[in-house]
């Protein structure tokens, strides 16, 4: 799908939502999420980041302003997947593909259903699109919803906090769904204590204002990865051009520090998905994968 | 299967439900158990049962924890689209019980002419179903959103349409039913009546529902 088939995305004007008790979660937000773009909504705890995918979601009213969407239904993770009764990814997709019929832009429920082999694949899912819901642990369950909400491929498709439970990796191939979600034309929304591994923009929140617009564009962000055991990590990502120094320099990366348990390296976006399938093979332990912040530089 | 497929599916395994199906079976079988008279009769007491067993697996089928709530709203389009299926799946998981009283009366009753007879009794059951259902859209979250108030509006909905003359379609019938001078035009007419009822109760609900401002939440708006 090219960019001039790109649907119209959501907009928010002078957006009002509060809580009871009369606290002011959202104020006067003015935005546009734009079709074709993960658009992430970083704050810390209690700034409004749940509230704003419920109402761009279309779950919640707001108190003031407006919001428009370019479809009525949407796909809303919340922060915490249910585990529904006696219902599996296949069956949840399914049954929320008919709905979204007309609001998606997927093809029909057997290229759906491709899509959610496809994306627990890559999730790396120890379960099919079969298992119950509720058999699964944390962080399977959250595979199994992001599996879903790409098979999905709702026009409006809204995650909160999508990257919880997950480990680096499947963190890394859940960033890269979303990317592929955006580039068929969908309006992709993420929230997040941090920027997530993948986004088009960012939008900092604070008290229910944007705080800064779009920060850091993810192509230019850099990670920083803890790995252990460190001998064997300088080894292996020694291959991969990885040298010490401040880095990111020509290679894919540097090699910060290599302390008794664990090493840190600084990896650019564009390499984080080679290093950590490098580590990973490698039967690396891969602790941590963070978007490097003006404090750790 | 369709998002109504899904909630019904939801519906079967709740437990809630379970219990409403299992209190049903044991009105019918304690109504039928000895010598039963006539069927209207029958009819009258498992009618009256139903409407309130209808309204309990409506507010039954009412989806209450957030996560899948907001799931699901979103995508239905909204509240007010999403109390609207609930209330279809609700009155869905009653329809095996609005054809299997009437056959359970009219067998007990040893009824000599089956047709007719189940003809009335499905269709005064049906009635009853969609009056309960009517009541179970307001008395469930989020328009209602205490759950004593909600057993209060319940409960207070079904005495009301079943005490007090006039008040919802199933009201002629039961009374008809119980005096044995219900006609199958009489049924008929009053169905017809209470699919009104249903729906114009659903859609206030429904309404009511989209105007809250914090769906699915159980923090008040």
């Amino acid at each position: 799908m090219g960019p001039e088939d790109r649907l119209d995305g959501v907009e928010l004007r002078g957006l009002v939502r509060r809580v009871p008790g009369g606290r002011t979660v959202l104020d006067r937000l003015d935005l546009d999420l734009p079709a074709g773009a993960v658009t992430a909504v970083v704050g810390r705890n209690g700034s409004g980041k749940s509230t704003l995918a419920r109402v761009v979601a279309g779950v919640d009213r707001p108190d003031a302003g407006t919001v428009r969407r370019p479809v009525p239904r949407a796909f809303l993770l919340a922060e915490r997947a249910p585990a529904l009764p006696r219902c599996s990814a296949a069956v949840l997709t399914d049954a929320l593909g008919r709905a979204l019929r007309g609001s998606t832009v997927a093809g029909d429920g057997a290229s759906a259903r491709h899509r959610l082999h496809e994306a627990l694949a890559a999730l790396g899912s120890t379960h099919g699109p079969d298992a119950a819901l509720t058999r699964l642990s944390k962080g399977t369950l959250q595979k199994a919803h992001l599996a879903v909400a790409y098979a999905l491929a709702a026009r409006v498709t809204v995650l909160d906090e999508p990257e919880t439970g997950l480990d680096p990796a499947a963190a890394t191939a859940a960033g890269e769904l979303l990317l592929a979600l955006a580039d068929s034309g969908c309006t992709v929304v993420v929230t997040g204590h941090r920027p997530p591994g993948a986004a088009h923009r960012s939008l900092l929140l604070e008290q229910g204002r944007p705080v800064q617009p779009d920060p850091v564009r993810d192509h230019e962000r850099v990670y920083l990865v803890d790995v252990a055991p460190p001998g064997r990590a300088a080894a292996v990502l020694g291959h991969l051009g990885l040298a010490p120094g401040p880095g990111p320099g020509p290679g894919p990366g540097a090699m910060l520090a290599a302390g008794q348990e664990q090493a840190r390296v600084r990896v650019p976006a564009a390499a984080l998905r080679q290093t950590l399938r490098a580590a990973l093979d490698a039967g690396l332990d891969v602790t941590r994968v963070v978007p490097e912040t003006e404090a750790d530089r | 299967m369709s998002l109504v497929g899904l909630l019904l599916r939801l519906q079967l395994v709740r437990r809630r439900s379970l219990a409403a199906w299992a209190v049903y079976l044991t009105v019918l079988a304690v109504l039928n158990a000895g010598p039963t008279g006539p069927v209207q009769g029958s009819f009258a007491m498992t009618g009256a049962a139903l409407l309130a067993v209808s309204t309990w697996l409506v507010m039954a089928g009412t989806v209450c924890d957030q996560a899948t709530t907001s799931m699901l709203a979103a995508v239905a389009g909204g509240p007010r689209r999403l109390h609207l299926l609930q209330a279809v799946s609700g009155l869905l998981a009653a329809v095996p019980l609005v054809v299997l009283a009437p056959i359970w009366d009219v067998l007990a009753a040893d009824q000599p002419e089956l047709g007719p007879a189940l003809l009335l009794g499905v269709l005064s059951h049906l009635t009853a179903a969609l009056v309960g259902a009517g009541i179970g859209t307001l008395a469930s979250r989020p328009v209602t959103r205490d759950d004593a108030v909600a057993l209060l509006v319940g409960a207070g909905g079904c005495l009301l349409a079943l005490g007090v003359e006039g008040s919802s379609p199933f009201w002629p019938v039961f009374a008809a039913l119980a005096d044995g001078s219900a006609r199958v035009t009489t049924a008929a007419v009053a169905c017809l009546g209470a699919v009104a009822w249903a729906t114009v109760l659903t859609a206030l609900a429904g309404a009511v529902a989209g105007r809250r401002r914090s769906y699915g939440a159980r923090a008040r708006s």
